[in-house]
């Protein structure tokens, strides 16, 4: 379904008169493969590139360097009708349900947005879709013609939901869909896209910072610092066995609500994307750091039958 | 227990006349905070949480709330009966709050350093350059690397979590009695979060200052408070120790809520969720106010609020059919 080749974008910093130009490396080589019918989830703290990457993958994000191939076709080598039949075949649903819907508009209108950019549709066919939609997102059919304002954060996420599929989409780019929802509308939400999931089919490619998220839903996950994948495999094996020091960290830092546990802390701080540092990007905040680690930037290799690693000492 | 406490709240109410109806947002609500204590307030947005403490705070605008209490008592004094001068004072030096977004609570147009430089001289006397020296020492024991040059930068050039624990620097500065911390690690990520709560706890313990911690994660009350007040819809539903409650809840929201924290140490394929929406506040159910979304619900909860009562000695639930008994078991009602 999707295939990313080697991604990498930079976007140029504004520099004083006589500094040398620099760049901030949003995403520094990545690949992955999602299959159809699977969910892959993105993991990664803020200022990882998890979005950035999500963009270039949907194409609103030129990128640097790599490709980007949806069902065989590079993406960015496509003509402009090509490209935006491609582009009607994946859809977006954002994390901030708040500023995700125009406020002018009321929620017929914003369902049927993508399908009045297609054209084609008669106001009737339009109307039905919306109501097919809104009974499959779970909202009433009289909420069509209230405004986003009217609407809980979940109520307008489950609108957000409904647009994102209104033009039947192969693919969804669901960048934290339910990080900005309170903890028992969270799950509502949750429920909600694995349902959709099974019923149409649907592929996903799931962004979150929270792992707990990610865990029960995903198929394969990429764990993202500064760029760049630092494990990448099947989620369940990634989780009972992480090989990255930094999967560790992370999973050591969910707080839980074991009484008995007491949460491992990382120390430091995330680099500047704008000067990375040779070698591996998380040797400054690793506890297994070797001299190595700050000289040689390590590769992704496969320690695991799929799993893979960017880690001269790997947790094996 | 409420004679030593430090902060003492009884029948709270703040409501919100509009013209499309009245927002009752906070219902009545009774708290205690005793020195050197963390108790947390719990619940999902728009529970009344954050109002509680800017009422008690005197920082919300009235109008438009209608701020009501029987008493808000802080070490010895009626912050009712204080004037805006006064309660100023108050607020900064006895009572200090952390803010969610430090990006927001932090004069973008002014360097840290004088910026905590102001507390110091606003509230404990000092000059000039006294206060520049107390301002380092202050980054330095939240752990704020080099401190002698994040003094001189501005919020814009300090990473989230820098930025939050130059806000927890600020609220400890003036040793105040007590911090409200509102959602203090919400915006940040998991690995800075984790960083900037053990900041937290080793300030509060060192100093011994009382702490309320207004959060929607329990995993968060888990590693920092001592005891808990759960909120729904306005109201006080269930109270105690946290090890207690999350251990045994006894209020089915409360429970609700403990099972809706997504989980690593458990593999479940559907995530539990309690249905439907939090009530309008404008519009609230009859009877307990989460009786719609209550699986436990019959039909005395459609129809009288039930009252806080006392499970055990530490312990209060707001609900008719609890799911904790008392301590000792049934016998008690007996």
């Amino acid at each position: 379904m999707l295939k990313v080749e080697n991604l990498a974008i930079s976007f140029p910093v504004k520099a004083g008169l006589f500094s040398k130009r620099r760049h901030i490396k949003a995403v520094r080589g990545v690949s992955l493969t999602i299959q159809k019918g699977q969910i892959f989830g993105l993991v990664g703290e803020s200022g990882c590139g998890k979005s950035t990457l999500a963009q270039a993958v949907i194409g609103m994000q030129r990128p640097t360097q790599g490709q980007v191939f949806f069902k065989g076709d590079d993406l960015y080598a496509l003509s402009t009708p090509a490209f935006r039949a491609a582009r009607q075949n994946m859809q977006m649903v954002f994390q901030d349900p708040f500023s995700a819907l125009n406020p002018r508009f009321d929620v017929q209108r914003i369902i049927a947005e993508p399908m009045h950019i297609r054209g084609g549709f008669s106001g009737e066919q339009m109307e039905g879709r919306v109501l097919e939609l809104l009974n499959l997102v779970g909202l009433s059919p009289e909420d069509r013609h209230r405004y986003p304002s009217d609407f809980s954060g979940g109520q307008r996420q489950r609108i957000g939901i409904a647009r994102a599929i209104s033009l039947h989409p192969e693919l969804l780019i669901l960048d934290e869909p339910v990080s900005a929802l309170d903890v028992s509308v969270h799950a509502q939400i949750m429920n909600l896209l694995m349902d959709l999931h099974e019923e149409l089919g649907l592929t996903y490619l799931f962004i979150s910072h929270n792992l707990a998220d990610v865990k029960d839903i995903s198929h394969s996950v990429g764990v993202m610092y500064l760029g760049s994948f630092m494990e990448y495999g099947p989620t369940a094996q990634v989780f009972a066995q992480p090989l990255h020091p930094y999967t560790h960290s992370l999973l050591a830092a969910v707080l839980t609500l074991d009484q008995q546990k007491e949460p491992v802390i990382t120390r430091g701080d995330i680099p500047s994307p704008i000067e990375v540092p040779p070698g591996c990007s998380f040797a400054s905040r690793c506890p297994l750091a070797q001299p190595k680690c700050q000289v040689e930037t390590p590769v992704l290799l496969e320690y695991r039958p799929g799993q893979l690693a960017a880690c001269h000492y790997p947790v094996i | 227990m409420s004679q030593d406490a430090l902060l003492l709240v009884e029948g709270l109410k703040v409501i919100f006349p509009t013209d499309a109806g009245i927002i009752k947002a906070v219902e009545g609500i009774d708290l205690a905070i005793h020195p050197g204590e963390c108790l947390a307030l719990v619940g999902e947005s728009g529970c009344g949480k954050s109002v509680s403490s800017l009422a008690i705070l005197g920082l919300l605008g009235t109008p438009p709330a209608l701020v009501r209490a029987q008493t808000i008592r802080f070490d010895g004094q009626n912050l009712q009966a204080l004037n805006e001068q006064q309660m100023a004072q108050i607020r900064g030096k006895d009572i200090a709050m952390i803010f969610q977004d430090a990006l927001t609570a932090l004069n973008p147009v002014m360097s840290i350093g004088r910026q905590l430089d102001e507390v110091f001289l606003k509230h404990c006397g000092m000059n000039k350059s006294q206060a520049k020296e107390a301002s380092i020492e202050a980054l330095r024991a939240v752990g704020v690397s080099s401190p002698a040059q994040r003094y001189r930068q501005f919020p814009h050039q300090l990473s989230g979590g820098m930025r939050q624990r130059v806000l927890i620097a600020m609220a400890f500065a003036a040793s105040p009695k007590l911090i409200i911390a509102d959602e203090p690690t919400t915006a940040l990520d998991v690995t800075i979060q984790m960083q900037v709560l053990e900041e937290l706890r080793a300030m509060q313990r060192k100093s011994g200052t009382a702490l309320m911690l207004i959060t929607h994660d329990l995993s968060v009350v888990n590693y920092l408070a001592d005891r808990i007040l759960v909120m729904y819809s306005g109201k006080i539903v269930e109270t105690g120790p946290v090890k207690q409650i999350l251990k045994r809840p006894a209020h089915p929201y409360t429970e609700g809520l403990l099972t809706s924290v997504p989980r690593l140490d458990t593999c479940n394929t559907r995530f539990y969720q309690i249905p439907d929406q939090v009530p309008n506040p404008m519009n609230k159910p009859s009877g307990c106010h989460f009786h719609p979304r209550c699986s436990y619900a019959g039909e005395l909860c459609k129809q009288t609020m039930p009252s806080l009562r006392s499970l055990s000695p530490q312990r209060e639930v707001r609900c008719h059919f609890p799911l904790q008994k008392g301590e000792g078991g049934d016998s008690q009602h007996a």
